[in-house]
């Protein structure tokens, strides 16, 4: 009945899921093979966190826009990125010559709307994997956005939920990067700030 | 063709299959099989004789050994895995380049055999749109200054009234139409959401129509907000 509710009452937001101009020029793709593994409930996630109890309804479709987003990110970090549609094994890492697998999870998503403004972090959990499946690394990563007179405008929950993405992508490839050029792999926190 | 090879094998006496390289005698006669250096080279064979003499046959028993030779060197291949210096292990997966949804530039997929897999997990998403511009997110920035199009919503506020309402039949009677700004027609409506200015297509509405109406207050927030009614008999069909 909430779901239903809210889809009368309240914002349903679907950001663009496009990265902006400003992530090509940052980002330059390596010359590495990289395997991208997004898990179903990624892809699905949505939350319908409020951010405050006098605030709309709302439902972000995170996942939904996370995806196609990870997948520009990687094709802008990398020279040779690949999609991997099925649940990886061993067998096809080595098949394809692949020396990196990286599979992400959403850890948290957090929303804060005030008079004074939006605020959206999304906190992801990055694992990376050799051709043999062995663990090679692990991080999180966190993307936020905070702008004020946000829902005021044609588009701006959209847009700050899509900031918040892309800062979020934004780390984990450049982390991503600075590790395979230095060649090792730490439980680091890589953030990235608000726009 | 297992029945053919095993009378080939009757007809030479062998009671034992011959080894996949070394020295065998078979029919009277000593054959060296070398060794290939990979399993799907070809096979060098060679025949010396002996010195004691061949007795008879010895046509039919070069070309029985030919065709012997031929067909367990096609039995082996059948079970050989022809890669180069490596054999890989059989991962029904296929190799397929998308387009991203968004922006059209390719890239490669690997996906397994089954059809569900198919079917590109973003299909539903695709439509390409302009980057969006962040500095639209400037408290400084009104909205539209910068231009955006993707996707947007704004609040609905519904209230539905009762019928009684609805025999009112005036756009005055609706309470708060008056301060619902024209201009925001279409504008500020959602993609579904129907927005009328002053409220007119209330009063000729059907009757039963409810009047939907939402108040505004520019005082308070910076919401853009729609009207929208909706016949109740219309509702209560909907149950």
């Amino acid at each position: 009945m909430y779901s239903g509710c809210a889809s009368i009452f309240g914002w349903d937001i679907h950001a663009p899921g496009i990265l902006s101009e400003d992530f090509s020029k940052k980002v330059k793709p390596i010359p590495e093979r990289v395997a991208l593994y997004l898990p179903p409930e990624l892809l699905a996630y949505v939350s319908h966190d409020r951010g405050g109890r006098t605030a709309d309804p709302q439902t972000y479709h995170v996942g939904e826009a996370l995806g196609p987003m990870l997948v520009e990110g990687f094709q802008a970090g990398f020279e040779e990125f690949i999609l991997l549609e099925t649940e990886p094994t061993s067998a096809i890492l080595k098949r394809y010559g692949i020396p990196y697998l990286v599979t992400v999870r959403i850890k948290n998503f957090k929303n804060r709307v005030t008079w004074g403004g939006h605020a959206i972090t999304v906190a992801t959990e990055a694992l990376v994997f050799d051709s043999d499946l062995k663990w090679l690394g692990r991080f999180e990563s966190s993307g936020a956005s905070d702008a004020e007179k946000v829902f005021a405008k044609k588009g701006g929950p959209q847009v700050n939920l899509n900031a918040a993405l892309e800062n979020n992508v934004l780390a984990i490839v450049e982390y991503l990067q600075d590790s395979m050029r230095r060649g090792t792999w730490t439980e680091i926190q890589k953030e990235t700030g608000a726009a | 063709m297992k029945k053919l090879f095993s009378a080939l094998l009757q007809f030479h006496q062998i009671k034992f299959l011959p080894p996949l390289w070394g020295k065998v005698r078979m029919g009277g006669k000593n054959i060296e099989l070398s060794p290939p250096p990979f399993r799907h080279t070809n096979w060098r064979i060679r025949l010396w004789r002996n010195s004691s003499p061949i007795k008879g046959g010895g046509n039919n028993w070069s070309k029985a050994l030919f065709i012997f030779l031929s067909l367990y060197s096609f039995f082996i291949s059948q079970n050989t895995v022809l890669y180069g210096s490596e054999v890989f292990q059989d991962t029904d997966t296929q190799v397929v380049v998308r387009e991203h949804p968004k922006t059209g530039k390719p890239y490669v997929s690997i996906i397994s055999h089954s059809a569900l897999s198919q079917v590109d997990p973003f299909e539903r998403l695709k439509g390409k749109m302009s980057r969006p511009d962040y500095r639209m997110l400037d408290p400084k920035v009104k909205s539209g200054e910068i231009p955006y199009e993707g996707p947007y919503s704004s609040s609905t506020k519904i209230y539905v009234f009762a019928a009684t309402l609805a025999t009112l039949g005036t756009v005055g009677g609706a309470v708060g139409l008056a301060t619902v700004p024209a201009a925001a027609t279409g504008a500020a409506a959602s993609g579904g959401g129907a927005y009328l200015a002053g409220g007119a297509a209330v009063a000729g509405g059907a009757a039963g129509a409810a009047a939907l109406a939402t108040r505004s207050d520019s005082r308070q927030d910076d919401f853009i907000q729609t009207s929208k009614s909706e016949s109740i008999e219309k509702l209560n069909n909907g149950k």
